[in-house]
């Protein structure tokens, strides 16, 4: 489809949204000196086209097509695994454009109560549900706070006096893990998981042997989707050497009402609300990756906090030996809007029942699925499952049954990840799809592979059902055009 | 897969080919180019004095990013311009020994050379790691 | 209420073809001393209930109808339209677009949004979106110290507080090393070390319009690989000045919210970060190209240039970015496509404008003065009052539900001196005013007659 810029067409009329004249009649070369201002390119004669100018019916046109050419939760069932796509209700859009909650950050915090009020409840919800002792909601996504989280880890130990180079990181870990180690000049330690998909004991006790070793970064259940049933001696040892345990949250849905980070013995977390909390994933974002920490850790969160005297709320800079802010203003505010209304919702109960009902969906597709697939880990798994292509046939591979999904009008699992697996494809239902979607989700899967066999080339050739076929990748990083040019 | 005789190699499936006493040629292997895929781009390290096994630029593919590692200590002098400008890089895949070449190095030590893999050496190497 | 669609007999059936009898066969794996804890965060509501419950909350926080005050989150006028794209289902229930043949539409837009943000700044090639300006600034300061292999900062000029503190919270992290100068005292500063970069915001945090083409001249004759790092708050501002490629930038980094994002207490905003062909490839995050099919005549776009991200480097990442602000990203160029060229400029110049009339009104007055009345400024600008004045206008302010504005606070004055050639006074007290094209003549009127009069009661009291 063309773009906006190859549409554009001159109409200043149909765009008329401003009035013509300010607070005073002066002209502009008399406030700005004129060497800073950059020429009209506004006037017909200049052929420079700096934005889109087309009428807001061709506007509206445009990104309505685009629309239609997009694939959403909201489309049609979207299993990608680790990032779990579950329903945004629409309950948390109305509630997050309440005028009340659009206003000014610097609005003095007598007029901004019910704010400040919104986001100290959340904190203690989120506390509650993690088993943390306080938390920061400023980080505006998972990798956000995992840097919020990793920075407290290096402060705590710079202010002890510890030299601490090291960070252990499991194989199967997502890649934001190391990225956010080495970004905090940490080197990363690698452990293998072992036969059964869980952190290799000895290789984590030899590496914090060492003494050299900050902490570890683990998610619980791990990427293969795994609850690693040595969770409490893996912190454990950890602890024992003096390192701090780090809980990556992106896999919390499996754990609302099951088991609480906090429990299993982690000192700092990271919870993705984009992900659990139901709040939209935008396309890639805004989320947000609120930052929860036991006690000893309060002092180094970043300010400011909001307490409570005397049903006033405020914010301090509590924090003594906080690590500094990482966001400007408060965090992203109508996400946190949306995660509280969906507490508020579900309760206690609901948020159980979410995690029962996610781990539910996930083990019946493991089951309807383990004859015709080869699943590396096949025991009970909880939110998320792990399998493999080697049952394709005829050389297709994990790549050509994704794209062929596409033309079955599902969005495909997260491909080729975690790295332990080779051809991975991990698929996450959530727990918001009926029995009726996965078996659907099922049948077409094994036809996919029956396809393999019998005419490969619906997978080699696919997607073809898609408002574009397979792209040429190695053309686009070889002829980077990141923009429209004329 | 492609093992000429006349180079010499190492575990990290770099190449390196004597030019005369003091100089040398250094890229990636047929294997090398074949596990990468399509190369995409090639970030070369700064020119000047190295040691072996110090990075001396990174090949990007669409789907991953390997560092190339030199075989033998030395100063580079130069980087090869087709690559350097941005262009070209699916010579390393389709003649990674010949028009392929990645740097070109002034030897500080001669005999490190010997220290590396011959063909036949290499050829073995790469079988047993599948 | 609840959202998962399974009745008692889905949950039977599917329990039983699992081959377990209980749910909690299920969850066997958690140590049974941690399982299965009380949560205590009360039953869940039903919707109507809940929509009370945020409707009280909400109903806690003071709606104003006309704001003077700026500071790092801005009143601008968002067309409607805006809203109705960003509300589409497909686009903000959908993930990162990982399956590019059924992700056109969000890829599309965002190759859109690279190529306006290009535009507007003269530069190569931006990403597809940071989380706001702030940490735009931190990603520039990791790209220069990539690209320069140092990591000293020197920060020129007023930058706003806030990215002053979130810098210095990456520079701890990140092993950069930051340094404050002003416009007297820069080029000593930057003789004596060797830089990453010099960072300066334009427009200052007081308003204040640099020389910039000047300043990175100066900058560049001291020491050519220094790269100069702009910061960018009110975007809008792109709508009338220069281009910042023209003018000797390396990096500009800026924060998005201006360009058709609702202030929202503060977030979601987004931050971009655009640069020129010589360092496009250190660029984090995503970034969307352009390409065409494998097997087919037709353009797509998809995400591009994979091999910098985190995904695949993980420890030699150069950042760990990996989500960014998408559904803003689509917002803004939404944004910037209903107005155009020349509704961007109108907004830039009535903004200018009517900052230029307030800051001329406020001069006026006797116990008021502008410190910048004689620079140039955009849309903001740093006045001194007597002590004690803030508390009376504020009050006066409220009644008419104005914003009055923004109050500097103590705790950033003493960062702000060393970077600021504004001498501070103890017995006054420093406001940032500010003004969009929001800003109506009678709200204004009103304005200036409740600051007139907050200054006799005052002037009263002390009598």
């Amino acid at each position: 489809m063309k773009t906006i810029f190859e549409k554009s067409q001159n109409c200043p009329l149909t765009r008329h949204r401003l009035p013509d004249s300010a607070l005073i009649e002066i002209s502009l070369d008399q406030i700005i000196p004129k060497q800073y201002i950059e020429p009209d390119h506004g006037d017909a004669s200049d052929q420079q086209l700096i934005l889109p100018e087309l009428s807001e019916v061709e506007l509206v046109r445009h990104y309505v097509k685009l629309s239609t050419q997009n694939f959403g939760v909201d489309t049609d069932f979207y299993p990608l695994g680790s990032c779990t796509m579950k329903y945004n209700p629409k309950i948390n859009e109305y509630t997050s454009s309440l005028p009340g909650f659009l206003t000014h950050p610097y609005q003095s915090s007598a007029q901004n109560q019910g704010s400040l009020e919104l986001m100290y409840k959340l904190e203690q919800k989120l506390c509650n549900i993690t088993g943390m002792d306080a938390f920061s909601l400023q980080p505006s996504a998972g990798a956000h706070g995992e840097f919020t989280g990793i920075t407290i880890m290096k402060k705590y130990f710079h202010d002890k006096g510890e030299q601490r180079n090291f960070i252990v990181i499991p194989d199967s870990a997502h890649g934001t893990n190391p990225a956010t180690a080495a970004m905090c000049q940490f080197g990363v330690i690698t452990i293998t998981s072992n036969a059964q998909g869980e952190v290799s004991f000895e290789e984590l006790e030899a590496a914090m042997k060492q003494g050299d070793v900050a902490g570890i970064m683990l998610t619980n259940p791990n990427t293969l989707g795994l609850f690693d049933r040595n969770i409490l001696k893996i912190t454990e040892i950890v602890h024992k050497y003096g390192g701090l345990a780090y809980y990556d949250g992106a896999n919390m849905n499996a754990m609302m009402g099951k088991c609480k980070p906090g429990d299993m013995g982690f000192d700092i977390i990271h919870l993705n609300l984009h992900k659990t909390f139901s709040t939209p994933h935008g396309g890639g974002g805004p989320g947000a990756g609120p930052v929860g920490v036991k006690s000893f850790l309060i002092e180094f969160l970043p300010n400011p906090r909001i307490v409570q005297e005397e049903n006033e709320y405020r914010l301090v800079d509590s924090a003594t030996n906080s690590i500094g802010k990482i966001k400007t203003f408060f965090g992203n505010f109508s996400i946190l809007v949306r995660a509280y209304t969906y507490v508020l919702l579900m309760g206690e109960d609901g948020l159980t029942r979410a995690s029962e009902n996610a781990v539910l969906n996930a083990n019946y597709l493991r089951v309807k699925l383990q004859n015709d697939f080869t699943l590396p880990y096949n025991r009970i798994c909880q939110h998320e499952f792990v399998l493999n292509d080697e049952t394709l046939v005829n050389g297709c591979t994990t790549l050509d049954l994704a794209k062929r999904l596409l033309d079955y009008g599902f969005h495909a699992p997260t491909i080729y990840f975690p790295l332990i697996v080779a051809g991975a494809i991990m698929i996450e239902p959530t727990e918001t799809e009926t029995k009726t979607t996965l078996d659907r989700f099922v049948g077409t899967l094994i036809k996919i592979k029956t396809e393999s066999k019998e005419s490969p080339d619906l997978l080699k050739k696919a997607p073809v059902n898609t408002p574009v076929y397979r792209l040429d990748e190695v053309y686009a990083a070889r002829n980077p055009k990141l923009k429209y040019e004329k | 897969m492609n093992f000429p005789e006349n180079l010499m190699y190492t575990e990290s499936h770099e190449w390196i080919k004597k030019l005369d006493e003091k100089t040398a040629l250094i890229g990636i292997t047929d294997y090398a180019q074949h596990e990468l895929g399509d190369i995409v781009f090639i970030e070369f390290e700064p020119m000047g004095k190295k040691n072996k096994k110090d990075i001396f630029c990174n090949l990007e593919s669409v789907k991953a990013v390997a560092s190339a590692y030199l075989p033998v200590s030395g100063t580079i002098v130069e980087a090869n311009a087709k690559l350097a400008k941005d262009e070209e890089f699916e010579l390393v895949n389709n003649s990674p020994y010949d028009k392929g070449w990645l740097i070109k190095i002034s030897l500080s030590k001669p005999s490190e050379l010997s220290q590396l893999m011959n063909s036949k050496a290499y050829k073995k190497f790469v079988e047993e790691a599948k | 209420m609840d959202f998962s669609p399974l009745s008692e007999q889905d949950i039977q059936e599917m329990l039983k073809a699992i081959g377990v009898s209980s749910m909690d066969a299920l969850f066997q794996d958690i140590p049974k001393s941690i399982r299965n804890p009380s949560l205590n965060i009360g039953k869940g509501l039903s919707e109507l209930e809940t929509r009370f419950c945020m409707e009280t909350l909400a109903g806690k926080n003071m709606i104003y109808s006309s704001y003077f005050r700026g500071a790092g989150s801005y009143n601008h006028y968002i067309p409607p339209v805006v809203n109705q794209i960003t509300a589409r289902n497909e686009f903000y229930t959908a993930y990162t677009p990982y399956q590019p043949e059924v992700s056109q539409g969000y890829l599309q837009a965002i190759f859109e949004y690279q190529t306006a943000i290009c535009n507007l700044t003269g530069m190569f090639a931006t990403n597809a979106s940071v989380y706001d300006g702030a940490n735009a600034l931190c990603e520039a300061a990791i790209m220069a110290k990539n690209i320069t292999r140092k990591n000293q900062f020197l920060i020129v000029g007023e930058l706003h507080p806030e990215y002053f503190q979130i810098f210095k919270t990456y520079g701890f992290a990140c092993d950069f090393h930051i340094q404050t100068a002003n416009l007297n005292n820069f080029t000593e500063k930057l003789k004596q070390e060797e830089f990453a970069a010099v960072v300066i915001q334009n427009p200052t945090f007081f308003g204040d319009l640099h020389n910039l083409k000047e300043l990175a001249k100066k900058i560049k004759e001291i020491s050519d690989e220094v790269l100069v790092i702009e910061v960018i708050i009110e975007s809008s501002s792109l709508g009338l000045l220069k281009k910042p490629a023209d003018l000797g930038i390396d990096i500009v980094c800026g924060e998005g919210q201006p360009l058709g994002i609702p202030m929202g207490f503060g977030g979601p905003t987004l931050g971009y970060l655009a640069t020129l062909k010589t360092h496009y490839r250190k660029l984090p995050g995503r970034i969307v190209g352009e390409t065409k099919e494998l097997n087919g005549e037709r353009k797509g776009y998809l995400l591009t240039l994979q091999a910098r991200e985190q995904h695949i480097r993980r420890e030699k990442a150069l950042s760990n970015i990996c989500s960014n602000q998408a559904l803003c990203g689509l917002a803004i160029i939404v944004y910037l496509s209903a107005m155009g060229y020349n509704g961007l400029r109108k907004v830039a110049e009535l903004s200018a404008k009517n900052a230029y009339y307030l800051k001329q009104r406020l001069h006026e007055i006797k116990e008021i003065s502008v410190c910048n009345i004689s620079r140039p400024t955009y849309n903001e600008f740093l006045i001194a009052v007597p002590k004690g004045f803030y508390e009376k206008f504020e009050e006066l302010c409220l009644a008419e539900k104005i914003l009055p504005p923004y109050q500097l606070l103590s705790e950033s004055l003493e960062y702000l001196a060393q970077v600021s050639t504004y001498k501070f006074e103890n017995n006054k007290d420093y406001l940032i005013a500010c003004a969009t094209e929001m800003n109506s003549a009678e709200s204004t009127v009103t304005f200036l007659t409740l600051a007139q009069k907050a200054l006799r009661e005052l002037g009263g009291r002390r009598r």
